[in-house]
């Protein structure tokens, strides 16, 4: 499969009056073309604003990308990208979904206007033709009488039709890589899957890579080709669908699982909180960032971060569990077999 | 990640005991950043110089009016030899129509529009917050009607009512202060309720409710002193506005009586005068502007300071 | 949006009521007896009971202000005690004064603090933001009528630029003769609602830029520019209607002093001078139609505001249950 998107050691900080915030502590993952990556992690574990660096969108201070990060995309490095250059990728390459919809749509612009926007932005067409292909935008993601809903304004369409109206401003230049930003938190639950569906939908007859972001697992298990797992700031584990699923290698992964109600579990077993509150981003833990939070806490998950083990197929987690050293039992999954990384 | 070297890591052996595990102790839930108002006044004092300036003008105005028996000469003492000098070594500001000394006469005007400012902002702080705390705290028809009310109030031509009722009733200092409490608690009223109707909803009062606080109990152990920083905020810009307006009653004749003076009195007979001696328009002028000045920005940055605290 | 319309015609006159019974009131209630004013001591008995029954002082309070409140609904205001010529004649007279100096001022102070306000929102926390920001604070702390004499100080005693009081100069009748009459009076009397809209433009404009929908219209790869004109301006204007509505309270007041400051022959003067001499029907007058203004004007920004702003639109066409 031919690579899309690579992120490569981000780092994303924030300048705030308590002090640096480090949100992003070096990520890297890849997306490839044609493929659905789910980011799954709770608020504040800096999936957001990895989105936004692919976007171009962290305001620059606060935000601040650290040196030795890169973005590269189909072998451009974002980073190095100017104001014009970034106009002309954002919207056209990659376009981005938000989580609330009233608020990320203008309130006091129809929603024609606001698909018509993107249109003109990139390509060279007449009103009409964009009005035209607004409309045609719109009867794709599933608006009735898209004619007439063109002249709306925000607040006269339900949370799923707005959302809807988000998917198609985001789709009219038909880009190459879409991002979801928690496309469906605001949204009840029924309308959640359309989303969902609508979203995969597109993607299989567009062929448009997509992120979605996300931090309930339960949403991504049937649309995700790949998972990756952050925790404040980091990337714990990634993977395919069913290896995360099915085999996770870290802890933190396999409490959010157990965080997921599923209907098809056997036994009647309790939905898993996890204990205690992320780190502080300020100070950052020496350690592992969820020893703190670990059922399985060993001394030196407080003192060195874990390295890096690969299995098989690309599936990778960062825990100490792994180490050939480790001698620990009663594990609710299986450490060990992997290849330590050294970067 | 093909491409990444992976090695199997051998020559670094960890000490076996790095894999045993760890007693966690507890942690206590959630550490509270709440450090109390006062905390609060003094950093945003410490971090923001410009709010310092202005304290610090404030205090020099404040201790200066306080101090104006200090002066050798007699606000009222009138020497028609001395008529409208210009500022010299012996008068800083020059003298008046009557050869008063100008810079004495300020002093004690400072006290009359310092104390009219402080005293009608605390009349209006106290009248604001018992009917905003009361209407907001017993909600239905009385804080519908009260509202309305309150509303009114709000869309009356203030300034010209207050105009009329001053020249109607003996002008003076207590009539300022009640006439400007009169027309401006409203504000207060709106802000306040709007805290009542948030705060009343909390944790805390309903605690205090549950274990038999009486109602005046709850509104004043509970609700208000959670309040204080809507209230220092609404107080201070509360002065400032205070200042304004009888700076503007007096110029035009309607404040304290002669031979009491205040700024905008002074500035009345300056208007007088605006030929001869414009230098006399100057200085009650830039005290006015000053002490409005630096209580204004005072109130925005103590707002902005506590304003995490209100949200809260 | 009948409804809405209706319930604010109905708030409006409640207030207008109200601000008559306080004009009428506070006469009523001043200490004093408003006949003195009326009867000289030469008077006979006879003439002087004539007088007071004409007055209808000998009636209640309750009916006089039914029939006074009936008069100024006709438009009646009564006759003024010093010049004994109609109330009504002469503030139609003033009237056009006053309007041309408040919507210059109103006019001068939406130009100016619009740009301002946008330019410091745009560049928060730079040395522009700062200095326009000191301006700021410096326009809602100055008092008016001092201002009003550093003018003239400045303008008119010292470099002799600007006349320092009147509307025309005697015996000249140009444009450009009114405009420089007009420069002093409308920028002092703009300062005040100047510098609340700029500081209200300005932490608008930040507001506005904060908000998500800028976030989208950027990821739409439309340029600042665009995003600034196309999107936050209109957002960012709009509740300045409203603003403006509830500013026009300090234009009448401002008008009041700044008037009779610059001898400027509008309502303020007017008022002033029968204050001064408690001419009771020209300051019974003179506060209904004040407030009469007020309450208008708001009236008028709230409806205008619900056109502009499609939000409130529909939630009105809502209520109305369509």
């Amino acid at each position: 499969m031919e690579q899309l998107l690579k992120v490569e050691n981000l780092r994303v900080s924030y300048h705030s009056y308590a002090g640096e915030v480090q949100s992003v502590r070096g990520v890297s993952f890849e997306v490839n073309k044609g493929e659905t990556v789910a980011v799954v992690g709770e608020s504040g574990c800096g999936k957001s604003v990895t989105s936004k660096a692919i976007m171009g969108l962290i305001q620059c201070p606060p935000g601040e990308i650290k040196e030795g990060s890169h973005i590269y995309f189909e072998n451009q490095d974002l980073l190095s990208f100017q104001e014009k250059q970034w106009e002309k990728y954002r919207g056209a390459e990659c376009s981005m979904i938000f989580q609330d919809a009233l608020t990320s749509l203008n309130p006091t612009m129809n929603i024609g206007n606001q698909i018509i926007e993107n249109i003109t932005n990139h390509k060279n067409v007449t009103k009409l033709e964009a009005k035209k292909e607004a409309i045609r935008l719109l009867e794709l993601v599933g608006i009735p009488e898209p004619a007439a809903r063109i002249k709306q304004y925000p607040h006269e369409l339900s949370g799923g039709m707005r959302q809807r109206v988000m998917i198609a401003i985001a789709l009219a230049c038909n880009p190459k890589l879409l991002i979801a930003d928690e496309p469906t938190t605001a949204l009840d639950v029924t309308i959640q899957a359309q989303i969902i569906d609508l979203i995969k939908q597109l993607q299989q007859k567009l062929g448009t890579s997509v992120i979605l972001i996300t931090h309930d697992l339960g949403v991504v298990a049937d649309i995700a080709h790949r998972i990756v797992v952050m925790y404040s700031g980091k990337v714990v584990e990634q993977g395919s669908s069913e290896d995360i699923f099915y085999r996770p290698k870290h802890p933190y992964t396999w409490a959010l699982l157990k965080a997921v109600p599923r209907l098809d579990l056997q036994n009647k077993q309790q939905l898993v909180s996890i204990e205690g509150m992320p780190p502080d981003l300020i100070t950052p833990p020496v350690g592992c960032p969820f020893a703190e939070r670990c059922p399985h806490t060993m001394k030196i998950c407080q003192t060195t971060p874990p390295p890096t083990y690969h299995f098989e197929d690309g599936h990778e987690a960062s825990c100490w569990l792994h180490h050939p050293q480790c001698r620990k039992e009663n594990l609710p999954f299986v450490a060990g077999g992997g290849q330590e990384c050294q970067e | 990640m093909e491409d990444k070297a992976i090695k199997i890591n051998t020559s670094n052996v960890l000490p076996d005991d790095a894999f045993e595990d760890v007693v966690k102790e507890k942690q206590p839930a959630g550490t509270s950043y709440d450090r109390g108002l006062w905390y609060d006044i003094c950093r945003s004092f410490k971090e923001n110089k410009v709010a310092l300036v202005c304290l610090i003008i404030l205090i020099i105005i404040a201790i200066a009016s306080l101090l104006a028996p200090l002066s050798p000469y007699d606000p009222d003492a009138i020497d028609a030899t001395q008529k409208l000098l210009p500022p010299s070594k012996e008068h800083w500001f020059g003298t008046d129509d009557f050869g008063r000394d100008y810079f004495t006469r300020a002093l004690y005007g400072g006290r009359v529009s310092l104390t009219v400012g402080l005293a009608s902002m605390i009349c209006t702080t106290i009248i604001g917050t018992l009917i905003g705390t009361f209407s907001g705290y017993k909600g239905g028809k009385l804080d519908m009607v009260l509202m309305r009310f309150t509303d009114i109030f709000l869309a009356l031509p203030s300034f010209l009512l207050m105009v009329v009722l001053n020249t109607l009733f003996s002008p003076g200092m207590v009539t300022l202060i009640a006439v400007l409490s009169l027309f401006s608690w409203a504000s207060v009223a709106r802000i306040t309720r709007a805290e009542t109707m948030s705060l009343k909803q909390k944790d805390f009062v309903l605690a205090a409710k549950s274990m038999g606080a009486s109602h005046t109990e709850i509104i004043f152990k509970h609700i208000i002193p959670n309040m204080s920083a809507s209230i220092i905020v609404a107080g201070s810009l509360g002065v400032a506005g205070a200042i304004l307006t009888e700076s503007s009653l007096s110029f035009l004749g309607l404040g304290v009586q002669l031979p009491q003076s205040s700024w905008g009195s002074m500035l009345q007979l300056a208007q007088k005068y605006i030929l001869d001696r414009p230098s006399m328009a100057v200085f009650p002028g830039l005290l006015i502007l000053f002490t409005v000045l630096s209580f204004n920005i005072i109130g925005d940055v103590l707002r902005n300071a506590l304003e995490p605290k209100m949200i809260k | 949006m009948k409804k809405f319309c209706l319930k604010r015609v109905v708030e409006s006159v409640i207030v207008l009521i109200l601000i008559s019974f306080f004009s009428f009131g506070v006469i009523e209630l001043a200490p004093g007896d408003i006949s003195s004013m009326y009867i000289s001591p030469t008077m006979t008995e006879e003439e002087k009971q004539a007088t007071i029954e004409k007055l209808g002082l000998d009636r209640s309070m309750g009916e006089r202000y039914v029939e006074w409140f009936k008069g100024v609904l006709q438009g009646d205001f009564g006759v003024s005690l010093s010049n004994k010529r109609p109330v009504a004649e002469q503030f139609a007279e003033k009237l056009p004064a006053t309007i041309l100096l408040m919507s210059v001022s109103l006019a001068l102070s939406l130009v100016i603090s619009i740009p301002l306000g946008l330019i410091a929102g745009l560049k928060k926390n730079t040395i522009i933001d700062r200095i326009i920001n000191l301006i700021a604070y410096i326009g809602v702390s100055i008092p008016s009528f001092w201002l009003a004499m550093v003018m003239i100080i400045v303008f008119s005693l010292k470099l002799r630029l600007l006349p320092s009081s009147g509307m025309h100069t005697i015996g000249v009748d140009s444009a450009w003769d009114t405009i420089k009459h007009l420069i002093m009076p409308a920028f002092t009397l703009c300062i005040g609602n100047l510098a609340t809209f700029t500081r209200y433009i300005r932490s608008n404009t930040i507001g506005q830029l904060e908000e998500e929908y800028v976030l989208t219209a950027k990821s739409k790869g439309t340029s600042k520019g665009k995003i600034l004109f196309r999107h936050v301006l209109k957002n960012c204007l709009l509740p300045i209607i409203t603003l403006i509505g509830m500013r026009l309270a300090s234009l009448v007041v401002g008008s009041f002093i700044i008037e009779s400051i610059f001898g400027w022959p509008g309502l303020g003067t007017l008022g002033m001078s029968a204050i001064q001499s408690r001419d009771y029907p020209m300051i019974m007058a003179y506060t209904m139609l004040s407030g009469t203004i007020l309450v208008l004007g708001n009236f008028l920004a709230d409806i205008l505001y619900a056109f502009a702003d499609p939000r409130i639109k529909q939630g009105m066409g809502e209520a109305h249950g369509r």
